[in-house]
């Protein structure tokens, strides 16, 4: 539906996206997720023609609306956009805003869309409310609203969330997704949140300078990440040195993991070991000590600093009932069904 | 983010030359002035330096000092007053008090003249109470530096009040808790937080009111005040050496060009000014009824002085020399003087867009630099800019008068100088500023996401001028052209020197008879100006009431 081939994004002579790819299929949900100043609203202004591309293509529904030679006007693209401040028009009512791209539509078909709308978003009462006397959180809604009412191709999202405050990110986002799926609209959007990236996400794509570092389901990032920045980026992780000790495991100062096939020919090697903190556990009868250097109250559960008798540090997430007070030395394990690794010099690779 | 236009990044030739030819030909008056030192004329120079020259250099910056001295004092007096205190009548002042700036300097000094001189009401009573006749007592003479510099002040002080009471109103209420919890009192917070950190805002308005005082022209005429704006009019109309007047205003240019210099200096180093979000206001302090009642008469005292004294005294004199005036000789010079101020305000308003768009799609310092030169005219003395104007208009005429004798036999005459094109480019020069603040106010409100916005719900850039531009701007243009209407109608020294003649308009005629000492008969064509002139400020005080909203 959305396919984007090997595009180059520059501005001046700054290349802020080189050689990007992108897949997304009709009804599904993609976010791209990444640091500011990664490249990450370029791609979307770029599918949307606010930038041209200066190399490669950008194709929707099999028509190529950017590439060599060829800038399709925004107007004419049928993408529907959500902007970081909203951008609602000041001097239109609520209902104005969301028919402002149905000028086009017969004066009936425009009001039931209005107001089919104005349902899906819970605003009908708003309708003619102008946009400075809403929430934050109802701007976003109208806003929402008025990308969708046209019925886009392909709904762009940047940073929708950004300006809200964080409580209402999160429920927003659901009611964004739920909103979205009853559509059936094939969306894109981008973020530096990885929580509002998980609640919205079918499709995933962590992005860093310019270029795609992976793109999968939000499971398969969380779980399986490509490298380190992916690994970091998506959630919190510990890497613990270790080196591969046979055709099938790994030796780690937590002792000995059984590690998948990968490994083989690989033996001898110094890697690194991705643990994420519910994957350390708490065991007395651990041959292996740790002493807690930091505890944190997370509500659900209690996120601990641990660090091990070779100064490497790492954290672990355990039930609110384990109390062990700061200093304390006590027994851990690991809990890995599938490790997952990265050569020693990883980092030099992608920085 | 990036450029604001987005799809196309290299500037279209065609906006190029609609921005820079314009903005060019209103810079010209400027540089033809500054170039003429490079031809001095040292007779004219020697004569003058032995004679009036020192007077017009001392008076001026005396003049501009006092006025600036008198604004500060003023200006932040007051604005102080209504934003720290509550007293009765404080809202009203608000705006109560930007009155005087609706009355142009020379009327004010009109009507103070009517009123103290020795003719006047004030004299004659106090003569028929002590029984005193002429050389008997001492009175201060208004027709003097100080009576000028007291006029000015009286009318200058607003812009002072405003941006003072601007940037008091943007101080939180925190910063003044922490200040108490520090362990300062009221007088301390003011004189160690409040004033430095409104510093900026107030010099800003001191510098507007000391340009002002630079370039008053008919105020100084009248108290015989030798200045370097009436110096000029008299190298030019009295010695007929023009020259001599364009190196004049040359040096006055320079005082001024120092002034706005000094004040953009002092603004580049504090930026902390404005801190942008929002934040609680102040809470005023309920004083005690003495302080309360001198602080309202302290108010009530600036406005009758300000105002209501200069509005009573036309107000009378229409009464007195009753209906006769307005005759067909008063309606062609509303005519005229409003016929031209809405030429000239749209005439601003389509170059005011014109750049406006041009910077706003383009950030490109070609378009740029000429559009900021051409917008520093405000700073310019309106005698100045007549002299700058009239140079190149003439020579223009001149030359293209002899081409078409020697080719066609005919003569054109003074096609651009003797006409109203030569007023048009002056009011353009002087008041492009005032426009363009306000179309790109306007402007700025529409954020380039709604452009895109437009744009990607499917309206093309035609149509989204008409559909988001146009009404979101509507505000900002209607008062554009308002403000450059009022000020065309207000202005004097240019419209003197550059009327076609025979061209008469209300300013003229008024600066005319109060010349000829027939005060009342100035005064129908005065309060008429006077009228005018206070439509913008209540537009303005509208404007300020919904910021602090």
């Amino acid at each position: 539906m959305l396919a984007l081939q090997q595009i180059s994004i520059a501005y001046q002579r700054q290349q802020v996206v080189k050689n990007f790819n992108l897949n997304l299929e009709a009804g599904e949900i993609g976010c791209l997720l990444g640091p500011s100043g990664c490249g990450k609203t370029s791609v979307l202004r770029a599918i949307a023609g606010f930038e041209p591309v200066q190399q490669g293509a950008i194709s929707l529904h099999e028509r190529q609306v950017s590439g060599a030679g060829r800038h399709l006007a925004p107007e004419n693209r049928r993408v529907g956009m959500v902007f970081q401040d909203f951008a609602l028009f000041p001097h239109l009512t609520v209902a104005e805003n969301i028919g402002f791209g149905l000028s086009k539509w017969s004066s009936s078909e425009r009001q039931s869309r209005i107001a089919e709308l104005l349902e899906l978003v819970e605003l009908t009462e708003y309708a003619q409310r102008y946009s400075h006397a809403l929430s934050g959180g109802q701007q976003q809604r109208v806003a929402l609203a008025r990308a969708m009412a046209p019925r886009p191709d392909i709904l762009l999202l940047d940073e929708p969330f950004s300006s809200l405050d964080s409580e209402l990110r999160e429920s927003l986002a659901g009611q964004v997704r739920a909103i979205l799926k009853h559509e059936r609209i094939t969306a894109l959007m981008v973020t530096h949140d990885r929580i509002e990236a998980f609640a919205m996400a079918d499709k995933l794509g962590v992005m860093s300078s310019g270029r795609m570092l992976q793109w999968g389901t939000p499971d398969q990032l969380y779980h399986f990440p490509d490298n380190k920045l992916v690994a970091d980026f998506i959630g919190k992780c510990s890497f613990l040195s270790a080196s591969v000790t046979g055709p099938e495991s790994i030796q780690c100062a937590l002792g000995s993991v059984s590690g998948g096939d990968a490994l083989k020919a690989r033996e001898g090697e110094k890697i690194e070991l991705m643990i994420r903190p519910h994957q350390v556990r708490f065991n007395p009868d651990s041959p292996y000590r740790a002493r807690v250097c930091d505890r944190v109250f997370r509500g659900a559960d209690l996120l601990y600093l641990l660090e091990l008798e070779n100064q490497e540090q790492l954290f672990c997430a355990a039930p609110v009932q384990s109390h062990y007070a700061l200093d304390k030395w006590i027994g851990v394990e690991l809990n890995l069904a599938k490790p997952v690794w990265f050569p020693a010099d990883a980092d030099h690779e992608l920085t | 983010m990036h450029s604001a236009s987005g799809s196309s990044r290299s500037p279209s030739i065609l906006w190029r030359m609609l921005s820079v030819g314009p903005a060019l030909l209103l810079a010209l008056p400027v540089i033809v002035v500054m170039l003429s030192v490079l031809q001095p004329q040292w007779s004219v120079w020697t004569h003058l330096a032995e004679t009036v020259l020192w007077d017009y250099v001392n008076n001026s910056l005396l003049l501009a000092a006092g006025v600036g001295l008198g604004t500060l004092i003023l200006g932040t007096s007051l604005a102080w007053v209504c934003h720290h205190y509550d007293f009765p009548g404080r809202s009203a002042f608000e705006w109560l008090l930007l009155l005087p700036m609706a009355i142009p300097a020379y009327i004010i000094a009109y009507c103070y003249t009517g009123l103290l001189d020795f003719a006047g009401p004030v004299q004659q009573t106090l003569r028929e109470q002590f029984g005193w006749s002429y050389g008997d007592y001492w009175f201060p003479e208004v027709r003097s530096l100080g009576g000028a510099i007291m006029m000015l002040t009286l009318v200058l002080y607003p812009y002072v009040f405003m941006l003072a009471r601007n940037a008091f109103r943007d101080q939180a209420q925190s910063l003044l808790e922490v200040s108490r919890a520090a362990g300062m009192g009221p007088t301390a917070y003011f004189l160690n937080v409040a004033i430095p950190l409104a510093r900026p805002a107030i010099l800003t308005g001191v510098a507007l009111a000391m340009m002002e005082a630079f370039a008053d022209f008919g105020t100084v005429e009248y108290f015989g005040v030798s200045t370097f704006t009436t110096g000029i009019f008299r190298t030019w109309f009295g010695m007929g050496n023009a020259q001599a007047a364009a190196q004049l205003s040359a040096l006055l240019t320079t005082f001024v060009l120092l002034l706005l210099l000094l004040e953009k200096a002092s603004r580049t180093k504090i930026k902390y000014y404005y801190q942008g979000h929002k934040h609680q206001s102040q809470k005023r302090l309920k004083p005690s009824p003495v302080i309360a009642a001198s602080l309202l008469t302290f108010c009530l005292l600036t406005l009758t002085f300000g105002f209501l004294i200069p509005l009573w005294m036309l107000v009378n004199w229409v009464w007195m020399t009753g209906t006769a005036q307005f005759d067909g000789h008063f309606l062609t010079l509303m005519w005229n003087s409003f016929s031209l101020a809405l030429v000239a305000a749209l005439l601003v308003l389509v170059l005011a867009l014109v750049f406006a768009y041009g910077r706003r799609l383009y950030a490109d310092p070609l378009v740029r630099l000429p559009v900021t030169m051409a917008s520093m005219g405000y700073a310019v003395p309106g005698t100045v800019i007549a002299v700058g104007v009239m140079l190149p208009l003439a020579w223009a005429d001149k030359s293209l008068d002899s081409l078409m004798q020697s080719l066609f036999g005919v003569s054109t005459g003074l096609l651009f100088s003797g006409t109203v094109f030569a007023l048009l480019l002056a009011y353009a020069v002087r008041f492009l500023a005032v426009s363009l603040h306000q179309v790109e106010a306007g402007l700025e409100r529409i954020k380039p996401s709604m452009d895109q916005a437009g744009r990607s719900l499917g309206v093309g850039p035609l149509k989204s001028l008409q559909r988001i531009h146009l009404p979101m701007m509507k505000a900002s243009l209607l008062s554009a052209l308002l403000l450059v209407f009022v000020d065309v109608l207000k202005e004097l020294p240019a419209t003197l020197i550059l009327r076609p003649f025979n061209f008469d308009t209300l300013a003229v005629r008024t600066y005319e008879l109060a010349s000829d000492e027939r005060l009342s008969d100035a005064a129908l064509p005065a309060l008429s100006i006077l009228v005018a002139g206070i439509v913008p400020v209540i537009l303005l005080a509208r404007a300020i009431n919904r910021e602090s909203h």
